[in-house]
């Protein structure tokens, strides 16, 4: 589960105010809002590169507010990938785990098995997208937080990515707080958030 | 009356005119002196003195390049990443000795390490004399170079975007396993060609390296030396040398930043 408690950030002129929320365990929370609300500064902080200036983040029932991100077990795909450039994309999605085998296994499942000797340079932005969310996964974090992560995908290979999505959630009962402007993304949600001005001001469950 | 395109043509033919003066003024001595100096390179290679000096020179030079990365990379990357209370300090002491001449400098490294002073005289108690040897050449080299490793080392780790630090932290890294698996690869080529500029500005020291090691002679010294007791003729193939020297770590620049301009970080 993620649970954020009356945070508040500072990120330059930007403020997150008074956030407070909770996505239970296997839960699937989307977020949306318009650009420069604070969606990804959120995110940013619940991984641990932004400290809040009060408030506290609780993950899987443990305050991590002040906890470096490696011992967070937060994993986060950022919306243009940041898949490292000196690396080929076997290199990448294996960087977070020894399983060599998990590589292969969730390359497979979001069809880019076909990739995995290439240089990630060479790589679309949807194929950058699918690269960088299995890499996340592969690390197996308990939580994940996703940035815009489908949004370069063509509307039948994201249809797809997110059904496989869904399932190794299930599987795995990831806690999973998801950035979107697409409506398709939703679809898996169980939960709803809205931001507007660093202010979370709307929280629905999705029926 | 002029019209606006033939001001406009004049004003571009004065910028060209007074660029080109500049760069024969740059480029014409140094031709000139491979050019008179080039014959006698052969020679100068077979001249005892010269391979004694080149051998100095290398070592030297290299010695305190492997230094200023040493202490510089963690100096460069703080002044590239971090903000804290004293950072402008920093960045001003490292930038001092470009400010300084190059004799008051190695007159200035000499107060600290002359035998007359404390830490001279405890350096002297350790066995490790400065003046006229080797590691006062270092000391030398060391003190006019670092600043421009720091400089070229902060860029190249400014132009890693830390986003994948951060994602690689949140894949598991530590803060130092992050910058020895993501940061450092990424900044590898700037590295290589801040070291490259550190060794070559050290190879071509003179002023601090002559108040504080006269003896045993680096090249810039060597020439400086036949110059003063043989004149232009005995110092040419020296100096012709130095300068082809000199070319070779500014093609390995000119690879790297032509390999660099064909990568995306």
């Amino acid at each position: 589960m993620i649970e954020c408690r009356n945070v508040s950030a500072c990120v330059g002129n930007f403020r997150l105010h008074d956030v407070s929320f909770v996505i239970p365990a296997g839960g699937h929370a989307v977020l949306t809002g318009p650009t420069a609300s604070g969606k990804t500064t959120l995110l940013e902080l619940i991984a641990g590169a932004i400290l809040p200036t009060s408030g506290s983040v609780v993950a899987n029932g443990m305050d991590v507010t002040f906890m470096p991100p490696e011992a967070r077990s937060v994993g986060l795909v950022p919306q243009h990938g940041y898949l490292f450039p000196h690396l080929d994309v076997r290199q990448n999605i294996g960087y977070g785990t020894a399983d060599g085998s998990s590589i292969d296994d969730l390359a497979r499942r979001f069809g880019v098995r076909h990739l995995l000797d290439r240089s990630v340079a060479s790589l679309s932005g949807g194929e950058r997208q699918l690269v960088a969310l299995c890499r996340a996964l592969a690390a197996k974090p308990a939580i994940l937080l996703l940035d815009e992560s489908f949004s370069a995908l063509d509307a039948s290979r994201r249809s797809d990515a997110i059904g496989e999505f869904a399932t190794l959630q299930s599987e795995r009962r990831l806690t999973v707080l998801h950035v979107s402007h697409l409506e398709n993304d939703a679809s898996i949600a169980t939960v709803r958030f809205k931001m507007a001005d660093g202010t979370l001001n709307a929280v629905s469950t999705a029926t | 009356m002029r019209t606006a395109g033939s001001k406009l043509t004049i004003a571009r033919a004065s910028a060209w005119l007074l660029g080109a003066a500049l760069l024969l003024f740059l480029a014409v001595p140094i031709i000139l002196l491979v050019l008179l100096g080039g014959a006698g390179i052969g020679d100068a290679l077979r001249d005892r003195d010269m391979i004694a000096a080149l051998e100095t020179t290398f070592v030297t030079a290299t010695a305190a390049t492997f230094v200023a990365a040493l202490c510089g990379s963690p100096i460069a990357y703080a002044l590239s990443r971090a903000k804290f209370r004293g950072r402008a300090l920093i960045a001003a002491i490292v930038d001092l000795p470009l400010l300084i001449p190059h004799p008051v400098a190695g007159i200035a490294i000499l107060l600290l390490v002359s035998r007359d002073t404390p830490f001279g005289s405890t350096l002297l108690d350790l066995g490790l004399r400065v003046v006229g040897t080797p590691a006062g050449i270092i000391a030398a080299m060391l003190f006019v170079s670092a600043p421009l490793y720091v400089s070229a080392a902060r860029e190249a780790f400014a132009r890693v975007d830390k986003r994948y630090e951060f994602v690689a932290r949140t894949l598991g890294d530590t803060q130092w396993s992050a910058f020895r698996r993501v940061t450092l690869p990424l900044a590898r080529r700037g590295l290589a060609s801040a070291a490259i500029v550190t060794w070559a500005r050290a190879v071509s020291e003179f002023g601090a390296v002559v108040v504080l090691a006269y003896n045993p002679k680096v090249v810039s010294v060597l020439s400086y030396d036949r110059f003063t007791t043989g004149g232009l003729r005995d110092a040419l193939p020296i100096a012709a040398t130095l300068v082809v020297i000199s070319i070779v770590p500014l093609i390995a620049l000119r690879a790297l930043r032509y390999d660099r301009s064909n990568e995306s970080v």
